[in-house]
């Protein structure tokens, strides 16, 4: 039956299973190479994929106080596939940009027997496999605490199967309606848009697109807690206008609650549901292997010289190494669109959150005078400190050029020095100007430039000292490590969940037992001094040893 | 089997190729040589349907591949310059796929693959990835993939790069009994003696039209030269070649 379904839309069976099959290998299976063939296959896992679903099962563990603190599952499920949505799209565009784009494919299929309609579709059906494993990590607790929560509210223990159906229904709806309609936005945009245009586009939208739903992992929950109780039971008819409340509607259905408004809204988001996926296998191949042949062949336009600024930076150090690392960060921050992007990630999120850190009475946490509920709402802003060293860093060691860092392995300059070069590099170009702006914003709240200069010494002692201890870890070569599905994810997700509870714990010492008395303060600081120090020493040590034993990725 | 009719490819103001014709027969090894950029693999990017020509039209087995690419596709084997494989799949894995996606017999396939393999002495890494293999190993898996589906037409850019001795002598032999049996083979190569000793027919290209075509003593003939080295370095060297490296030692001395 399916068999023949394929057939109708032009698609041809076999081929489809196959490029699916290797589609899904080849996300599940490591990008670097750890393993012999002798080796078992348990090692052959991508583990960030296997973390960040797990990272998202978490959050969705979390997300879990919406369907208990909202007794109307309408507006609950409504914040769910809203931020289900929004995932998905973020996903869609960091993970799975190289679905609709991709190049590399293309040399290899290019030249088999594949039409592009077969290639797409297995490309879709691959996108609907990773859509439903991220949807169902973040929703599946919601689900299960949908056929929990009423009989909870008072009504004894008993499992209401109507509501999961709902929820479970409406989550599949949403995550695989919203994975289509980008790829049909997608490529109808490759249409018109040179792809590497595209991608640069694609890359800023999904920046914005982070921004939107960190900020509402931050912000709805205590937006919830503020009007929980004041929803409205009868629903405005503006909100029938977001698509994810015609999906919330089933619930109306699971409960009895139906009524016209509700059934038209459900049967649209059904309609809407069905309609996308033979939209998007038939509107979308017919120009998409030409779009793609055109935009993987067509030479990039020539740069001649080097810049000024490539020389300019390059002359501030004086260490050869230091000059070389230099002038590929920079080239590759002007070039390399996902490496600027993780860079720049960091000014969304930083915006974000002084934003959220300002918000709760416009008062930013002063650790000299300290109290409670500033920290509570300033915390996100020393954040950004532990998420800045850690992004960089990581941005900086993956690549898709992974493969040109052979140069490191064959020149005759110190692999150590490489690496400490990185750290130098990172902290003078990117750390410190990050703290010069925090410094700015300090000067204005605390009205103390004593205060702020005595706050800044510690946080650039922190700054570095987490960059250390991120390169002690895991050191590596620059750009020498090759990128894989789900490590971004994973890292923001471990950054988002640890990082808070690190930094509060320090500003909550340091703010009561250092800065409170200045010979503390000194004393501590040149433990902290003391402290680096060591550390470099023993970074060093770590660096040369583990370096002995690296190998080119390649 | 391969025939082009005033076909041209320019990339926004850039030429690759101009007005180029040709016409390769069944059993022949046709050599197409040509310097850097000259529009060589530009050629075979249209021939195997992996770009559209600006103008100009060219049929392959027969079939048009404007009008027909997944006909042509189904009829040739190529293997690239670049070397492009998943390296997270291991050679059997690899050349499943490529059977599949041709839709071979699960068990004429397996034993094509599994003598592939044993031929070019792979057999013991097949279950290892791609990612593991030297660049000789993925040439031998690039060359397996090409002709699994015993195509009828085969295109080899640089086939022997990597190869080691052994592997390159075998496979040269290959491509003699296969033009033997009547399969058109398209050979794109720099290693000029190669290409003197076992293609039938050679043509040579140049800012992307064709400069000289014939055996390689026809070619060498018409240039008042000895071998066919003597005559690409005439018809598209710019500079004397002992002239240039002499230029580079003082360089390195400066």
């Amino acid at each position: 039956m399916l068999e023949r379904l394929f057939t109708a839309y032009d698609i041809d069976f076999i081929q489809w299973k196959a490029l699916t099959r290797v589609a899904i290998r080849l996300a599940n299976r490591q990008s670097s190479l750890r393993f012999d063939s002798t080796s078992s296959r348990r090692k052959d896992m991508n583990y960030s994929l296997l973390l960040s679903v797990f990272i998202y099962f978490f959050l969705g563990l979390v997300m879990t106080s919406f369907v208990f603190k909202l007794h109307d599952s309408f507006w609950s499920s409504l914040i769910l596939f809203t931020i289900v949505a929004f995932m998905v799209g973020s996903l869609m565009l960091v993970e799975f940009g190289t679905i609709v784009v991709a190049p590399e494919d293309y040399h290899i299929f290019s030249v088999q027997p594949v039409s592009s309609r077969t290639y797409f579709a297995a490309k879709v059906a691959f996108t609907v496999f990773y859509v439903l494993i991220y949807t169902m990590a973040l929703g599946l607790p919601s689900v299960i605490a949908y056929g929990l929560v009423s009989r909870l509210r008072g009504e004894g223990f008993a499992i209401n199967p109507y509501q999961m159906i709902a929820a479970f229904v409406g989550l599949v709806m949403v995550g695989v309606g919203v994975a289509m309609t980008m790829i049909v936005v997608y490529t109808a945009i490759l249409r018109y848009v040179h792809f590497r245009k595209l991608k640069n586009v694609l890359s800023y939208l999904q920046l914005t697109m982070s921004f939107i739903i960190y900020g509402s992992y931050s912000l709805l929950p205590s937006s919830v807690e503020k009007v929980g109780a004041d929803l409205p039971a009868t629903k405005p008819w503006w909100v029938y206008l977001l698509p994810m409340s015609w999906y919330s509607s089933f619930f109306n259905l699971a409960d009895g609650t139906l009524d016209s408004v509700s059934l038209l809204a459900a049967a649209v988001g059904l309609i809407s549901f069905v309609g996308i996926i033979p939209f998007a296998l038939s509107k979308i191949s017919i120009t998409y292997a030409e779009s793609l042949s055109e935009a993987s062949t067509v030479p990039e336009e020539k740069q001649s010289g080097q810049s000024t600024g490539s020389r300019k930076v390059s002359s501030v150090f004086q260490r050869d190494e230091d000059r070389a690392i230099a002038m590929l960060i920079r080239s590759q921050f002007k070039h390399d669109t996902r490496f600027r992007l993780g860079i720049l990630a960091i000014i969304p999120l930083t915006i974000l959150y002084l934003f959220m850190g300002l918000r709760g009475g416009g008062k930013l946490y002063d650790p000299f005078n300290p109290d409670w509920k500033s920290l509570a709402n300033s915390a996100l802003i020393y954040f950004v400190i532990v998420l800045f060293p850690m992004t960089i860093k990581e941005a900086v060691t993956r690549s898709e050029s992974y493969l040109a860092s052979w140069i490191f392995f064959v020149t005759p300059s110190s692999q150590t020095r490489l690496v400490l070069s990185v750290k130098k590099i990172l902290f003078w170009f990117f750390v410190v100007p990050y703290l010069s702006v925090l410094a700015l914003v300090f000067l204005y709240y605390f009205r103390n430039i004593l205060h702020v200069l005595m706050h800044l010494v510690v946080l650039l002692l922190f700054s570095y000292s987490f960059l250390q201890v991120f390169l002690l870890v895991n050191p590596q070569m620059p750009f020498s490590v090759p990128r894989q599905l789900g490590e971004r994810a994973t890292m923001l997700g471990t950054v988002m969940i640890l990082g808070p509870i690190v930094l509060v714990g320090l500003l909550l010492g340091f703010s009561f037992f250092v800065y409170q008395n200045t010979a503390v303060y000194i004393v501590v600081v040149a433990l902290l001094v003391v402290l680096t120090m060591l550390l470099e020493k023993f970074l060093v040590m770590r660096i040369s040893r583990k370096l002995s034993r690296l190998e080119f990725r390649g | 089997m391969i025939e082009t009719q005033q076909l041209t490819k320019h990339y926004d103001t850039k030429v690759a190729v101009v007005n180029l014709n040709l016409k390769v027969s069944g059993g022949e090894i046709f050599g197409f040589l040509g310097p850097n950029g000259a529009g060589k693999s530009t050629t075979v990017k249209i021939l195997t349907g992996m770009i559209f020509p600006s103008s100009g039209n060219a049929q392959v087995a027969g079939f048009d591949i404007l009008k027909e690419p997944l006909e042509v596709k189904k009829r040739i084997g190529y293997v690239p310059e670049s070397g492009a494989l998943f390296e997270s799949l291991t050679g059997w894995e690899y050349l499943q796929l490529i059977a599949d996606l041709h839709h071979l017999d699960r068990q004429i396939a397996g034993k094509r693959i599994e003598e592939f393999l044993h031929l070019f002495g792979l057999w013991d890494d097949c279950h290892a990835r791609l990612q593991q293999y030297s660049k000789g190993m993925k040439q031998k898996i690039l060359i397996s993939a090409a002709l699994i589906s015993n195509p009828p037409v085969l295109f080899l850019d640089e086939p022997l790069n990597g190869l080691d001795a052994n592997a390159a002598l075998v496979f040269k032999e290959l491509l003699k009994k296969l033009s033997m049996q009547g399969k058109t083979i398209f050979f794109t190569s720099h290693v000029l003696e190669v290409v003197e000793r076992i293609c039938t027919r050679i043509a040579i290209i140049d800012h992307g039209g064709i400069i000289a075509e014939g055996t390689a003593q026809q070619i060498a003939d018409s240039t008042g030269t000895q071998t066919l080295e003597e005559s690409f370095a005439k018809l598209t060297g710019v500079r004397d070649a002992r002239e240039s490296a002499q230029d580079f030692l003082e360089a390195l001395g400066s």
